[in-house]
C-alpha cells in the first residue's frame, strides 16, 4: 500500500473547558468570558469587513444549511481515525489547531503566550499522545518571540511535535529580525514552520491587501494571499535560510499557481538589486524551490490542468506541494478528488502523496 | 583626435590626451561600429563596451559605485570594488568595469578593452581574433 500523508487536518477542543487543566487560573475568566477572545465559532475578532455568514451563527438551528459550513476541526482522535485517516488509508497526518493562532493577533502578549502553551499541552495529551500516526503543530504567541522560542524547545520535546504555525496575517513580514528567535527554535528542534491563511485584517494583524481594506469576503479570499507572498519575499530576501538552512516553511491555503511567475520577477529584481542583500547569493527561485512547500488543498482547480503542472517547471526541484486536505473543513479535498493528485504527471505523486512531507518534516521518519 | 589605426593582429583608438580624463572623469568613443566608455579611476584607466546585456541599454551612462560582496552571513555587509562597479541606467544591473563580469552571473560579460598611454596619449587596443 502506498504510503499517504495528510499535511492538513485541523483538531479542536469539544468544550472550552477542556483546555482550563492548562490553563492558570488568573486567565480562565478571559479565556471563557472575553469577548474578541473567544467564541462558539473559533477564537473569533471581528472583521473589518461584512461577512454575509456572519450576522447568523454558523450553528444556528434555525439555519440548517449553514450547519456544515461550522465543521472546522475534529475533535477527538477516535473520530479522526474513524471518518478520516481509515477510510482514506492515511498513513500519517500533520494535525493543528489553525484558529489557535488568532492569539497573536491580540495587543497584549501575557495572555497569548499562556493561551499557547495550554494549546500545546491539549494537544500533545489529547492527540499526539493517543495516536502514534498524528503529528502536532506548536501553536505560539508571536508576541513575546523569547518566550515563544522557549514553548516550541519545550513543546518539541514530545517527539510526534513537527512543526510550528504561523498565520499569514501578521504585523511584520516574517523574515524581519524580530521573528527570528521562533525560526531558530524551529530549526534547532528539526521542526518545519507553517504558515496558514487566516487573521489577516484581524486583531493587530495588517490589512489583508497592501492596497488596504476589502469591501466583501470575495475580495478578501482573493487578495489575502498576497500577505503571503510578502512572507516569502522577506524570509527569502533577509537571509532567513542562510542562517537556518535546514529550514522548510509550508503555506497553507495560499494556493500555489502564482508561485512561478511570482519567481520570475523574484529573480530578475535579485540580479540587479542582489548587493542589498550580500548574503543571499543565488537565485532566489533556487530558495524558494528548496525551502517551500505548498499544501495542496489551497491549490485551485484548473482546466486544462497540464497549464498548471507546466507552470512548476520553471522553478527549481518542482517539488513544492504535498498533499493536504483540509480536513474536515467543508470545502477538504478527499485524496480521490484532489485534483492534485488526480492530475499530477505520475512520477511527481510519490512526492506528493509522502516524500515531500517525509523531507519537510523530518520527525515523521521513525 | 580619435584617430584609429588597425594591424594585422589588432585594432586601436586614440582616446585623447591623457589630461583630457582626469580623475573620475568617463568618455563615450565610438570604436569602429561599437560605442564605448573610457574611464578613469583613481588613475587606472578602464575600457569597457556601452552596451547592457540585458536590453542594450547604455551602460557607461550608469553610475560607477561599489558593492556589497557576496557574504556568509546574514546581516553582514563587506563593501568593496568602490569606483569600479559600473551599475546599467535601465535596470541596475552589476558589472565588475575591470574584468566586465555581471555580479550576478560570471558567465554573463560586457566587453573590456585594453588601455595604455603613449606620449601623453590614451589609447585604447582591441586585439583581433584571426578568422579560420
Amino acid at each position: 500500500m502506498n504510503a499517504l500523508i495528510d499535511t492538513d487536518v485541523h483538531v479542536r477542543w469539544e468544550q472550552d473547558t477542556d483546555l482550563l487543566p492548562y490553563l492558570d487560573k488568573t486567565w480562565h475568566s478571559r479565556w471563557l468570558l472575553g469577548r474578541g477572545g473567544h467564541t462558539a465559532q473559533g477564537l473569533f475578532i471581528e472583521p473589518k469587513f461584512y461577512d454575509p455568514d456572519d450576522p447568523h451563527p454558523r450553528n444556528s438551528p434555525g439555519l440548517p444549511g449553514l450547519t456544515t459550513v461550522n465543521i472546522q476541526a475534529a475533535a477527538n482522535p477516535a473520530t479522526l481515525d474513524q471518518e478520516w485517516l481509515e477510510p482514506q488509508g492515511i498513513t500519517a497526518a500533520v494535525i493543528s489547531c489553525y484558529d489557535a493562532a488568532l492569539i497573536s493577533t491580540y495587543a497584549d502578549s501575557d495572555y497569548p503566550t499562556e493561551v499557547a502553551q495550554a494549546v500545546n499541552r491539549w494537544m500533545t495529551d489529547h492527540f499526539l499522545s493517543k495516536d502514534k500516526r498524528l503529528f502536532g503543530s506548536i501553536t505560539v504567541a508571536t508576541q513575546d518571540p523569547a518566550r515563544a522560542a522557549q514553548e516550541i524547545r519545550r513543546a518539541a520535546q514530545h517527539p510526534q511535535m513537527a512543526q510550528v504555525v504561523l498565520s499569514s496575517g501578521a504585523r511584520m513580514p516574517y523574515g524581519h529580525k524580530y521573528y527570528r528567535p521562533l525560526f531558530q527554535a524551529a530549526h534547532e528542534c528539526g521542526l518545519a514552520v507553517a504558515i496558514a491563511a487566516g487573521t489577516e485584517g484581524l486583531g493587530t494583524s495588517n490589512p489583508p491587501t497592501p492596497s488596504g481594506w476589502p469591501g466583501t469576503v470575495t475580495e478578501m479570499r482573493v487578495a489575502r494571499d498576497t500577505t503571503f507572498l510578502a512572507h516569502l519575499t522577506s524570509m527569502i530576501t533577509e537571509g532567513v535560510f542562510v542562517e537556518y538552512p535546514d529550514l522548510t516553511v509550508c503555506g497553507f491555503g495560499m494556493g500555489a499557481a502564482w508561485l512561478p511567475p511570482y519567481l520570475w520577477r523574484f529573480d530578475k529584481n535579485w540580479k540587479a538589486l542582489r548587493s542589498e542583500c550580500p548574503w543571499l547569493r543565488e537565485l532566489p527561485s533556487e530558495v524558494a524551490g528548496r525551502h517551500f512547500r505548498f499544501g495542496s488543498s489551497g491549490v485551485t482547480p484548473v482546466e486544462p490542468a497540464d497549464e498548471f503542472w507546466r507552470l512548476f517547471h520553471s522553478v527549481p526541484g518542482s517539488r513544492l506541494l504535498m498533499h493536504a486536505s483540509d480536513y474536515p473543513r467543508w470545502d477538504m479535498d478527499q485524496p480521490e478528488t484532489s485534483f492534485v493528485l488526480k492530475t499530477a504527471p505520475e512520477d511527481w505523486k510519490p512526492w506528493i502523496r509522502s516524500e515531500g512531507a517525509l523531507a519537510a518534516y523530518p520527525r515523521l521518519i521513525r | 583626435m580619435n584617430s584609429q589605426a588597425m594591424t594585422a593582429n589588432k585594432k586601436e583608438i586614440c582616446v585623447g590626451p591623457v589630461e583630457e580624463l582626469p580623475e573620475g572623469a568617463r568618455r563615450i568613443v565610438q570604436f569602429g561600429t561599437a560605442s564605448i566608455g573610457v574611464f578613469n579611476v583613481k588613475g587606472e584607466f578602464y575600457a569597457i563596451r556601452n552596451f547592457c546585456p540585458h536590453e542594450g541599454a547604455e551602460l557607461c551612462l550608469g553610475v560607477l559605485t561599489g558593492t556589497n560582496k557576496p557574504t556568509d552571513r546574514c546581516g553582514e555587509y563587506q563593501w568593496e570594488r568602490e569606483g569600479k562597479v559600473l551599475r546599467c541606467p535601465w535596470h541596475a544591473w552589476e558589472f565588475d568595469l575591470e574584468t566586465g563580469t555581471s555580479l550576478f552571473d560570471s558567465k554573463l560579460r560586457v566587453k573590456t578593452y585594453q588601455t595604455s598611454i603613449r606620449q601623453g596619449e590614451l589609447w585604447v587596443e582591441e586585439k583581433i581574433t584571426p578568422k579560420r
